[in-house]
């Protein structure tokens, strides 16, 4: 029996040590190569750690000379200044659209999920088909559109293309969140005065603060994710995010090495933000996340 | 949650005449009317527009905009190269949807059992999933390209093959995108699960073993019929990511080598934002979103079954 | 409808129903609560008693009849506007305010002032010995200490009409035998109406001026506990109040003087002669359904002669001082309790005799309760 124990322990710390492999290893990687210098990835077979370790690409992103090894001087990287103001303009785009996407989204996602009232129903398989919708075909009419209001390559174009994305799927949270939260709760603001409105912004959005949070996490990586929308609305103009710029420097610019630091400058912050909201973020239970 | 309605619809489900002339059904229709704007307004019009498009020939290049009926649609369906595309949807779709869900459920699986670690795990797996899938692609391309890749030059260090292998070749390319779009979308699959698994009552594995079930059989009639709703759910998601896949694509192998990951996704870009004919590109949409529109109706239905299995329950109770 | 008299201030609830759909949760309810009374509304679950709450707040519109606060109609007003407050089974606690915040939370919608939300909550804080607890947040108190804080919230507000709904259903046993001694202490200091739903006979009969039994959304009795124990409206409401069930004896009375047919003939035994004379004064059938509780069914070692009833002792179960027994007699069982130290063992014969006087007889077709 415990010979039998033992061997089920070993196999869960070996599959626990695979998946640990399986998850990490491919950012070890991007890591591993934004840390190397451009002669080191290029001199033989790619080393598994950098030999020559350094942090040239990514002070070079910044418009700053660094040393090579034998004393070269690295001049900054050109593509640089755009990477910088992509961070920015997604810096932007994502912190507008946030705050807006919960203030909209909140008030529906409750009443849907708790009131019963005529389109209810539609409503909801509306948002359901939307977030089926996919984003190549949603592009082309937008493109047009967007093109003849001259809200293409603006910001707020762009925060308007994201509300229609980020929206739908908050609704379609917090309508679960809502409708777990207990009942007698508004019940008793009922009855201590409080109007359905009221009992909204003073019972029941306060005491959903977690789920909220989680929802303005999820928004914001959506749009700082987004690739698609911001490249094909957006590229050529100076209110181009992150991503496409990237894209540029990847496919037009730079080495491997440059531009998996660059890479790493979008993702780490994103990271960092998924893994401290990770719990807040399980507990919505969400089904949804297309 | 997965509810579509309220879980005590009859709580509430009389309009209320009193006060303030404020009652039930104007409360929702008053607080769901932004989120309708928007429905309306960036989801359905472009919805309709799309089709109105697709009746066009638009060639942004020429300053083409004509009316041609369905002459767009009969050219997508006509397509040699539309065949093929869909072809690779579906092929695509298949193997992300089959690799992700059963990783997802082995991950799951692995999560529930209590181990040194265990919440440091659950956290870490979420990671490729926050990361967004054009980030996702860069990973992967560098992963595996013959110049940077760690795989070719573990395969070259062990001597498995003389040099580095460009394994993103015409055979293996479209199945190696499919293993990066499972390493970005498995976790999720893994959350839905796991919080299934995590309310499973113990006492039903306890009385398992008295009745003699070894694991496997614990797993057949204990655990699978507890999973069945969420694992179907997580199938259906995971295809339509699969059938919806862009970046990763484009970040990876750009349709290539030679047409070898031109999915269908990647056509319509094509067409419509490479050749800017936005007419055909609508149209070829279309095939495109009767395709998701199919996964999504499934997708409905088993979500409905289940509420429906909810509510009953509760009535029960 | 008939409009009360203007200056009372009783609550009265005129033919008043409600269905859910096709449901029917309360079916043409007739009640008037008087002013500061404790009324309890009593039954099993899904009797309708919670939806009578829920309609006397304002958290539920009757689909028909009316409802009176005194000359005030209510029927149709919402929560926020009628002059009541509320208990929670699940104590309704908001998780985002401390208990201060919490207690106060009433009258600050309604636009009090702060001072005097201030001296309000100190006095109501005093009265259920919660002064000490005003600062802490709702996550960190007992499951007792969340109840008076709730009972404290409702209170506070002096309101017209204070709603309990099953407000120790989450507490433990000693702790509620406690709560019920405060709610009774509280009702007496505050001089408010108050409704109290309960499915616990015992927590109802203990606490109540007056009782109102509902059964599948029917009003069957209401009344002072006493009356309800001693006077039961039907069999129904005989079985449900009362410690014990009350044994259930079908009956042919048969002549005076002569032997009863017990149990449809299976065993007889001898009527007293004015039990006899009393039942049929009622009635002139002489089929009855007899209505025993088992503190009037005595057990002893000897007969008494045609009186008795031979039993064997089928279980039995030491309740403190007293021993309750489930006898045997023939396939048929009784309950009887004696205080007793006599005890008999498990599979003993004993007789068994009944305290006629005691005795109540049922309509056996109506099951109403004959007035004997």
């Amino acid at each position: 029996m415990s010979s039998r124990l033992t061997a089920k322990r070993v196999i869960i710390y070996i599959c626990a040590l695979l998946v640990a492999l399986w998850t990490l290893v491919p950012f070890y990687w991007l890591l591993n190569l934004s840390f190397m210098f451009n002669v080191e990835m290029n001199s033989a077979i790619t080393h598994f750690y950098p030999h020559d370790f350094t942090w040239s690409n990514y002070v070079r992103l910044f418009n700053r000379h660094a040393t090579g090894p034998g004393g070269v001087d690295l001049l900054p990287i050109p593509h640089g200044q755009f990477i910088r103001t992509g961070l920015k303009n997604s810096l932007i785009v994502a912190g507008v659209t946030t705050p807006l996407t919960l203030l909209i989204a909140m008030p529906c996602a409750y009443v849907l999920g708790r009131y019963v009232f005529p389109f209810r129903n539609s409503i909801v398989m509306a948002i359901l088909l939307s977030r089926a919708y996919p984003a190549i075909a949603a592009i082309i009419p937008l493109y047009k559109m967007w093109s003849s209001l001259g809200l293409r390559g603006t910001h707020h174009g762009l925060v308007i293309v994201y509300l229609s994305i980020t929206v739908p799927l908050v609704v379609w949270i917090m309508m679960g969140f809502f409708n777990a939260l207990p009942r007698s709760l508004e019940s008793a603001a009922r009855v201590d005065g409080c109007t359905r409105f009221q009992t909204l912004y003073r019972v029941v959005l306060p005491t959903s603060l977690p789920g909220i949070a989680a929802c303005a996490v999820i928004a914001f990586l959506l749009v700082w994710n987004d690739f698609l929308f911001a490249f094909l609305l957006a590229t050529g103009s100076s209110a181009l995010t992150f991503p496409p710029t990237l894209s540029n420097m990847f496919f037009q610019y730079s080495y491997p090495t440059e531009a998996s630091a660059a890479t790493v400058l979008g993702v780490l912050p994103v990271a960092i933000v998924a893994f401290v909201f990770q719990r807040w973020i399980r507990k919505l239970n969400i089904v949804d996340p297309l | 949650m997965a509810e579509l309605s309220p879980a005590s619809q009859d709580q509430s489900s009389r309009p209320r005449r009193f006060g303030l002339g404020m009652t039930d059904a104007r409360f929702g229709l008053l607080l769901s009317l932004p989120v309708a704007a928007i429905l309306i307004l960036l989801n359905l019009y472009p919805f309709l527009y799309s089709f109105w498009l697709a009746l066009r020939d638009i060639d942004l290049r020429f300053g083409i905009d004509e009316f041609t009926g369905l002459d767009n649609f009969r050219k997508t369906l006509e397509s040699q190269d539309v065949r093929d595309a869909m072809w690779r949807t579906v092929k695509y779709s298949v193997q992300v949807t089959v690799y992700s869900t059963l990783l997802g459920l082995g991950m799951a699986i692995l999560l529930n059992e209590k181990f040194h670690g265990r919440t440091l795990l659950t956290a870490l797996i979420l990671l490729p999933w926050a990361v967004s899938t054009y980030a996702a692609g860069i990973v992967w391309r560098f992963l595996l390209s013959t110049e940077t890749g760690l795989f070719p030059a573990v395969l070259f260090r062990l001597g498995i093959t003389d040099r580095p292998p460009n394994l993103m070749n015409i055979d293996t390319a479209l199945t190696w995108i499919a293993i990066a779009h499972t390493w970005h979308i498995a976790p999720l699959g893994v959350f839905f699960m796991l919080a299934t698994l995590q309310v499973i009552p113990q006492d039903l594995y306890r009385v398992g073993r008295i009745d003699k079930l070894n694991a496997i059989g614990r797993f057949r009639h204990v655990t699978l019929p507890y999973l069945k709703a969420p694992l179907l759910i997580v199938l259906i998601l995971n295809t339509i990511s699969a059938v919806n896949v862009f970046d990763l694509i484009y970040f990876t192998t750009a349709g290539g080598p030679g047409a070898a990951t031109r999915v269908m996704t990647y056509e319509v870009y094509t067409t419509a934002f490479l050749n800017l004919r936005l007419g055909l590109g609508a149209a070829e949409a279309w095939l495109l979103l009767i395709l998701v529109i199919l996964v999504t109706l499934a997708y409905v239905r088993v979500l409905y079954r289940k509420e429906k299995k909810i509510s009953t329950g509760e009535a029960a109770a | 409808m008939q409009q009360p008299e203007t200056g009372s201030n009783n609550i009265r609830l005129n033919h008043v129903a409600k269905h859910f759909g096709s449901e029917v949760a309360v079916k043409d309810l007739e009640l008037e609560i008087e002013d500061k009374e404790l009324l309890v509304l009593l039954g099993p679950s899904g009797c309708g008693k919670t939806t009578t709450m829920n309609m006397l707040a304002g958290l539920e519109e009757p689909t028909s009849g009316e409802i009176w606060f005194g000359s005030r109609q209510v029927t149709n007003v919402p929560a926020e506007q009628r002059d009541v407050a509320m208990v929670f089974q699940t104590f309704a606690l908001y998780p985002h305010l401390n208990v201060r915040g919490n207690i106060g939370f009433g009258l600050k919608t309604r636009g009090t002032s702060k001072d005097v939300i201030a001296q309000r909550v100190s006095e109501i804080s005093h009265l259920l010995h919660i002064e000490e607890l005003l600062d802490r947040k709702i996550t960190e108190l007992s499951g007792g200490q969340r109840q008076r804080v709730s009972i404290a919230k409702a209170l506070v507000r002096k309101p017209f009409l204070f709603l309990l709904d099953e407000p120790f259903s989450s507490i433990d046993a000693i702790l509620r035998r406690e709560l019920r001694t405060e709610i009774v202490r509280i009702h007496r200091e505050v001089k408010t109406t108050m409704v109290f739903v309960t499915h616990d006979q015992e927590e109802a009969m203990s606490i109540a001026d007056r009782v109102a039994v509902m059964r599948g959304g029917e009003l069957m009795q209401v009344g002072p506990p006493l009356s309800l124990y001693d006077e039961p409206a039907n069999l129904w409401v005989a079985k449900f109040i009362g410690a014990q069930p009350t044994n259930v004896v079908p009956a042919n009375l048969g002549e005076r003087g002569g032997m009863a047919g017990l149990f449809d003939g299976s065993c007889a035994m001898q009527v007293d002669e004015g039990f006899f004379d009393r039942v049929a004064a009622a009635t002139d059938s002489r089929t009855v359904t007899l209505g025993v509780r088992p503190e009037f069914v005595e057990v002893s070692a000897a007969s008494r002669g045609a009186s008795s009833l031979a039993a064997r002792v089928y279980t039995l179960q030491v309740l403190g001082n007293q021993i309750l027994y489930d006898l045997e007699i023939g396939t048929n069982h009784l309950l009887a309790i004696t205080s007793s130290r006599e005890h008999f063992r498990v599979d003993q014969s004993v007789f068994v005799d009944f305290d006629w006087p005691n005795v109540m007889a049922f309509d056996a077709v109506s099951e109403a309760r004959l007035k004997i």
